[in-house]
């Protein structure tokens, strides 16, 4: 074997290490809410063309983060969430599996959502969830449109699976929804 | 938030002057009793469906809606007074009677469909005020309304579900193997959620002596899960897929003879039926359908007879009456008129009429 060879198995071996820590990384004190609204959580409910907030810098420790979105998954059915959006196509809640927001897709815009609650039927979550499990379940919504990196996202679904899982199938780009809704 | 079905509150419908037909109905604080404990507060059995009333027993009927959550290992009992049937008295809104229809119900059969009162033929040639019940469950029961007891209960539609009533006891049969248990998806359940017919009425017609029966043909896999229970939020549990039942149809409209305890006519739709039915002294049956067929039949054969394409799809509940003759110089022209959801003219169906012939070969 050649050393050549033996070096970029190493180089390889350690960007794997480096690309898997930063998807696995893990904040195990993320800061509690305060009894009072976080400033940092802007409200994104903005009129017409108005332009979106500047991104909140939380956004990198959540996106594409693997036990975030594992943790996510779990809230998102502990939390009844399915029971009004199901599994991302929609009922009594809006569909998230879609291209299309109403309050905006970002991951912060998300849980601005969550935090507050909106106006058609969303219940707001402040005070019954701490702030980083309302970006954990920001991030595993943003995977239910297959927004999120492959590698990041659950083999296994927690439901009855009709659909192979997202480890499985096509990252496909982004539908709009079939049909304006209201 | 608190249901008044259930709880102590029952404790003096349990001591009223003529007991529930069955032991299991028999008893104080039931509604207390057949739960974990203080799970009868959120447990559910709301009423959200038909309420009947009789004149002459001076009694209301209506169901209760199925508990929750749907995931049924966390409710452990027969779940009373859920996914039954009251008669209660008009004046003092004590029960006479209650019949568990669905006790310890697994697939969210609720039993809030309608209750059809009729005058029942008994055996000597006297008539038993009786009442009529498409169920959730696909059980179509008639039953003595002055007691609940139970004189027939039969499948109309496709059961796996369940193995039939047991006329004995009143109970309903359980079928073990397509029990959900957490962590565990159970294939090929029928009916599914919205039962074999959900809250559209079907519609008695003393001509035919038939009651005409809008329903589904829907069956689940079903997977249980720890469900939380969060004002606010649906507290279910479970996780379920739909489709369509045997013959690959979702929606089935039945012509019932309750007397004979048999299926005169069915007629496949491949939409689920929604839509309420209405039958005519002229020997006609209406409904819709989902994609916005208004149709007429014929009340002997079911033949079609007519139909209207409308704007939307049909779940509002079709009347008729009789419109002023106005230039009709026909004495005796009957209109009818329906009115499906969302449509805001009514339609005249004063042309139609079933074929004398065809109503006599069937
Ligand atoms: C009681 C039913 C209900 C529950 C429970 C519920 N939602 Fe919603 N949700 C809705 C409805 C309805 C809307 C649409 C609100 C609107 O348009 O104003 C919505 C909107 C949203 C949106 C915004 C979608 C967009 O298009 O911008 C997100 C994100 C969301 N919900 C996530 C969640 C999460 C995560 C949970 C669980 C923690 C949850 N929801 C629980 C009903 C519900």
């Amino acid at each position: 074997m050649s050393l050549r060879f033996r070096n970029s198995t190493a180089l390889l071996a350690l960007a794997a290490a480096l690309w898997g820590c930063n998807r696995e990384e893990r904040q195990t004190r993320g800061k509690p809410l305060g009894e009072t609204a976080t400033a940092a959580m802007p409200d994104t409910v903005y009129p017409g063309t108005g332009n979106a907030p500047a991104p909140d810098p939380r956004a990198a420790q959540y996106e594409g983060n693997a036990s975030a979105i594992a943790q996510g998954q779990m809230l998102y059915n502990q939390m009844n969430c399915v029971g009004c959006h199901f599994h991302g196509g929609g009922g009594m809640g809006v569909a998230l599996m879609d291209g299309k927001w109403r309050y905006g897709g970002r991951i912060d815009q998300i849980v601005a959502s969550i935090d507050q609650g909106r106006p058609n039927g969303m219940p707001a979550w402040r005070h019954r969830l701490t702030e980083q499990q309302m970006w954990q379940l920001a991030a595993y919504v943003r995977t239910l449109s297959g927004q999120e990196r492959k590698d990041a996202v659950s083999a296994r679904a927690d439901e009855v699976s009709n659909t192979p899982p997202q480890t499985q199938t096509k990252r496909e780009p982004l539908m709009p929804a079939d049909s304006d809704e209201q | 938030m608190e249901s008044l079905q259930h709880g102590p509150r029952q404790r003096r419908a349990d001591r009223s002057r003529i007991p529930p037909p069955y032991p299991q109905d028999q008893g104080t604080d039931l509604g207390v009793k057949s739960w974990g404990p203080e799970q009868w507060k959120i447990g559910g059995g709301t009423v959200w469906g038909w309420l009947s009333y009789d004149p002459v027993l001076k009694l209301v009927y209506y169901g209760t809606s199925n508990p929750g959550p749907w995931n049924a290992e966390q409710r452990p009992g027969d779940n009373k007074w859920t996914a039954g049937v009251f008669a209660r008295d008009v004046s003092t809104g004590q029960a006479r009677w209650y019949y568990h229809s669905t006790p310890h119900d697994l697939f969210d059969h609720d039993d809030i469909n309608e209750t059809i009162l009729v005058d029942w033929p008994g055996p000597n040639g006297q008539r038993i005020p009786a009442m009529l019940r498409p169920s959730r469950n696909g059980y179509f029961y008639v039953q003595d309304r002055r007691n609940g007891r139970i004189l027939s209960a039969d499948a109309y539609s496709f059961i796996n579900a369940y193995k039939g009533v047991d006329l004995k006891t009143g109970r309903l049969i359980p079928a073990p193997e397509k029990e959900p248990k957490e962590g565990r998806v159970v294939r090929n359940i029928c009916p599914g959620p919205p039962g074999a017919k959900d809250w559209n009425p079907s519609a008695f017609s003393p001509v035919t002596g038939l009651i005409y029966i809008p329903h589904l043909n829907i069956c689940m896999d079903m997977g249980a899960k720890n469900a939380n229970y969060i004002p606010g939020t649906p507290f279910v549990g479970a996780d379920v897929k739909m489709y369509a039942g045997p013959g690959g149809n979702r929606g089935v409209f039945t012509a019932w003879d309750p007397v004979a305890r048999r299926k005169v006519f069915e007629i496949k739709e491949d939409l689920p039926l929604w839509s309420p039915a209405l039958a005519t002294a002229g020997g006609l049956v209406f409904y819709g359908t989902m994609d916005g067929w208004f149709k007429a039949i014929d009340a002997r054969s079911g033949k079609l007879l007519w139909q209207f394409k409308t704007g939307s799809g049909i779940i509002g509940q079709p009347i008729s009456y009789r419109a002023p003759t106005g230039d009709s110089t026909s004495p005796c022209r009957r209109a009818s008129a329906a009115g499906p959801e969302r449509s805001s003219r009514p339609i005249s169906t004063n042309a139609i009429r079933p074929p004398r012939s065809a109503s006599s070969t069937q």
